[in-house]
């Protein structure tokens, strides 16, 4: 069984048998497919850059049916929750070629350093139960960190 | 033709026919399709895909390892 849960477009995967035949000691055997992407996010990572603590940074993100059948938005899940926030998180529902823009809060706040995050998207699609988008920042050090630290 | 001679001539023609046989005793591999396309498949859809591995040999073919690339 191959997931194809990570792929959009062209997919190929091969498996080698390798036998006792003399002649042929490697068997390749090969499957391809077209996966064919229902449920679009632009953009498919999030990456808030190099960012200041306590103030409020917003990116937006777009969902877009490319499926032929309708598809419900039933829950939007942001970790780490305290971190970061979405809106509208409500329930709604896309027809085929409809998209709709969230708009994506991110307050740090903790240690200076990388900070990740996800936000998922549930779904009713059959073969699409969740979207996972990926979010990055990088908390700076305060100024006034930084002249504690000289000293 | 003398025994002494006719014996090991028989011995020998059994002798060659035994090893000849026993070099053609091998297994033999065939897939008839061994890539296949499955189509358009929607997103998060697991693939499932069935090969036919036959054994036209005269010896037990043995699977030593499958390897996923």
């Amino acid at each position: 069984m191959i997931p194809t849960l990570h792929y959009s477009g062209k997919l190929r995967k091969t498996i080698y048998v390798i036998t006792n035949d003399p002649t042929v000691k490697t068997i390749k055997l090969s499957v391809s497919a077209d996966i064919k992407e229902i449920l679009a996010v632009v953009p498919i990572y999030i990456n808030f850059g190099k960012i200041q603590k306590g103030a409020a940074h917003k990116k937006e993100i777009t969902i877009l049916n490319k499926g032929e059948e309708k598809i419900s938005i039933t829950d939007i899940v942001v970790k780490p929750e305290g971190l970061m926030s979405i809106q509208p998180t409500n329930r709604f529902t896309l027809i085929p070629g409809q998209d709709k823009t969230l708009s994506v809060s991110f307050t740090p706040s903790g240690k200076p350093g990388y900070i990740y995050g996800s936000i998922i998207i549930k779904t009713d699609a059959k073969y699409l139960p969740k979207k996972i988008i990926r979010a990055r920042a990088e908390l700076l050090k305060d100024q006034k960190d930084k002249y504690l630290s000289k000293d | 033709m003398p025994r002494l001679i006719k014996y090991p001539i028989v011995f020998f023609v059994i002798l060659v026919f035994l090893s000849a046989s026993y070099v053609h005793a091998t297994p033999c591999a065939v897939v008839d399709q061994p890539d296949v396309y499955v189509g358009e498949i929607p997103q998060g859809k697991k693939i499932t895909c069935d090969f036919t591995l036959k054994n036209t040999g005269d010896e037990t073919l043995v699977i030593l390892k499958i390897r996923p690339c």
